[in-house]
């Protein structure tokens, strides 16, 4: 499912603009990183996706439903089920003794049949790259990694169309980082999900997005494939927008010795490009 | 020399799991020291154990005080804790109301004046008017920071405490902490980022609650076997020169970007 912003303003009710004019389309099949400084609009641009917040501005259009400020057009539990969302601080959305618990809660809400949820529990877990020990752990005894780990497993189980992750890489090791990398490129691919993330990490968001939407002080900096957008490095530099590493070293390298490298998003093809230019 | 936390043998588990067995950690007064530890190591458990939330026993001292009931107070008003989830320790208010409520807690007589010289070298001046609630999470990081240093601790414990902050903030906050940190505040930096290591003097690895390596952070280059089987990476520019020297480029460890490009490029 597409999901196309037009001139999509956000005022909270205190008054403050947090988005402004937004005009951007998230294609499916494609995972879009959503970046900016703290307090740009990254979450909030999920949260008018989820509904939690209305646009005061400006209309949201999904297949077939429809947002603007006055609400949504559709049916809303089917929309819901539509959605995936693993928030920044998924600990405090569980409410369950034990991660099986938490799973099946969600199985149920969406209707999954009864015969198959044992098996599926474990396969949910299988996905993100956790054993089945973790059925019987205390949702409150995981590290955030785990916890944002087994949210968007959750998530995934009842296999939404949209998935939206808020800062997902927070406390995830390299390891955990790799297999969220992996799993989010093969589900985009074989499902077609449209997926947005936002998220501070931007070497983690250079290599996994295929779009970019750069916001600064709720309004777009720049849009487009990932790899435009950051062809115009110097631009997001002055605007104090943080670049992956890997790019600031080739920025860094070309300042310095006036060599050119590629917009890489593996460290092994800069290694092959240092290589083959020095 | 002084010593800020000592900890001796200390044992501690956590509904029967034993997440640190037999600990012993000294940290000198004075020191920038990072703790670098993978998922589930016990970072967070020892943040809060330092604060005095977890175990009370003589096996612990902070500033030369045991952590027992009695010395408490006395401890928490030496030791500030910033977690990386701020949200639970942050009041319905302005961000201005909630570092004066900080201040409050201390001894301090003028708090505006106080506020008022902080924010010129903190970066928080513009958040001051702002609903606390209203921030994002980022920022919210960054407000409870700032109420930490505010309150004078003698040692700080980052748990994760600045993972939303982006990089530019950062750089800034680094700044100051380290500015603070010659002035004689100690600081302990719990973090699973390796890149985070170069700002501290000193260098620990955590795992499963045993400290399995001390050093120097440039010496974080030994440890990439170690690292890797925990799922750990080395700090960038100390990767990419260990990946070039596979191919007999760049024969030695540089200490930042400028070095290694410069052993790249001759």
């Amino acid at each position: 499912m597409e999901i196309k912003m037009v001139n999509v303003g956000y005022q909270s009710p205190k008054g403050e603009l947090l988005l402004d004019s937004v005009d951007f389309s998230f294609q499916e099949g494609k995972i879009t990183g959503i970046i900016g400084p703290t307090g740009s609009g990254k979450t909030t641009v999920l949260d008018l996706i989820r509904l939690v917040k209305l646009p005061t501005t400006g209309e949201i259009t999904m297949g077939k439903y429809f947002i603007n400020s006055k609400g949504m057009q559709g049916n809303i539990n089917e929309y819901y089920s539509n959605i995936g969302y693993v928030s920044a601080d998924p600990k405090s959305r569980f409410f369950f003794h034990q991660v099986a618990e938490e799973i099946s809660f969600q199985l149920e809400k969406f209707r999954y049949p009864m015969e198959k949820r044992t098996q599926q529990l474990e396969r949910t877990l299988d996905i993100v790259g956790l054993d089945s020990s973790y059925l019987y752990r205390d949702p409150l005894s995981l590290s955030s990694g785990e916890a944002n780990l087994i949210s968007l497993a959750i998530n995934l189980s009842y296999n939404p169309k949209i998935l939206l992750l808020d800062e997902p890489t927070i406390g995830l090791d390299s390891f955990h980082k790799q297999t969220l990398i992996t799993l989010l490129m093969r589900i985009r691919t074989r499902y077609q999900k449209t997926i947005l993330i936002a998220s501070h990490d931007v070497d983690f968001i250079n290599r996994v997005a295929d779009e970019l939407l750069v916001l600064k002080d709720g309004k777009v900096l720049s849009s487009g494939p990932k790899v435009d957008v950051l062809k115009e490095s110097q631009k997001l530099k002055e605007c104090n927008i943080s670049l992956p590493k890997i790019t600031k070293f080739e920025d860094y390298v070309m300042e310095n010795k006036k060599i050119r490298l590629g917009r890489r998003q593996e460290i092994n093809d800069l290694v092959k490009d240092i290589l083959r230019k020095s | 020399m002084e010593k800020i936390v000592e900890m001796e043998n200390f044992s501690f588990s956590y509904g029967g799991e034993a997440i640190f067995y037999q600990f012993s950690f000294t940290m000198v007064a004075g020191d920038f020291c990072v703790i670098l530890g993978p998922m589930g190591s016990g970072k967070t458990t020892l943040a809060r154990i330092l604060m005095g939330l977890e175990a009370t026993h003589d096996y612990i001292k902070i500033n030369n005080l045991f952590m027992n009931p009695k010395n408490l107070t006395e401890i928490r008003k030496n030791v500030k804790v910033v977690f990386e989830n701020p949200i639970p320790f942050l009041s319905n208010s302005t961000v201005y109301q909630e570092l004066a409520f900080a201040l409050s807690k201390t001894d301090c007589e003028t708090p505006e004046k106080k506020i008022r010289q902080f924010v010129q070298e903190f970066p928080i001046e513009s958040l001051l008017s702002k609903n606390v609630f209203s921030l994002s999470n980022g920022e919210k990081q960054i407000v409870s920071l700032a109420s930490a240093l505010l309150q004078n601790p003698k040692l700080l414990v980052l748990d994760e405490a600045l993972s939303l902050i982006d990089e530019n903030k950062k750089e800034q906050i680094l700044d100051f902490l380290k500015q603070e940190n010659q002035k004689g505040l100690s600081i302990l930096w719990l973090t699973n980022d390796s890149e985070n290591l170069m700002y501290g003097n000193k260098f620990l690895f955590l795992d499963k609650g045993e400290l399995i390596f001390s050093g120097k952070p440039e010496d974080v280059a030994k440890l990439e076997k170690e690292l890797n089987s925990h799922h750990l990476e080395l700090p960038f520019f100390i990767d990419l020169s260990k990946r070039l020297s596979y191919y007999g480029k760049c024969s030695e460890i540089p200490k930042d970007y400028k070095e290694l490009v410069d052993q790249i490029w001759k």
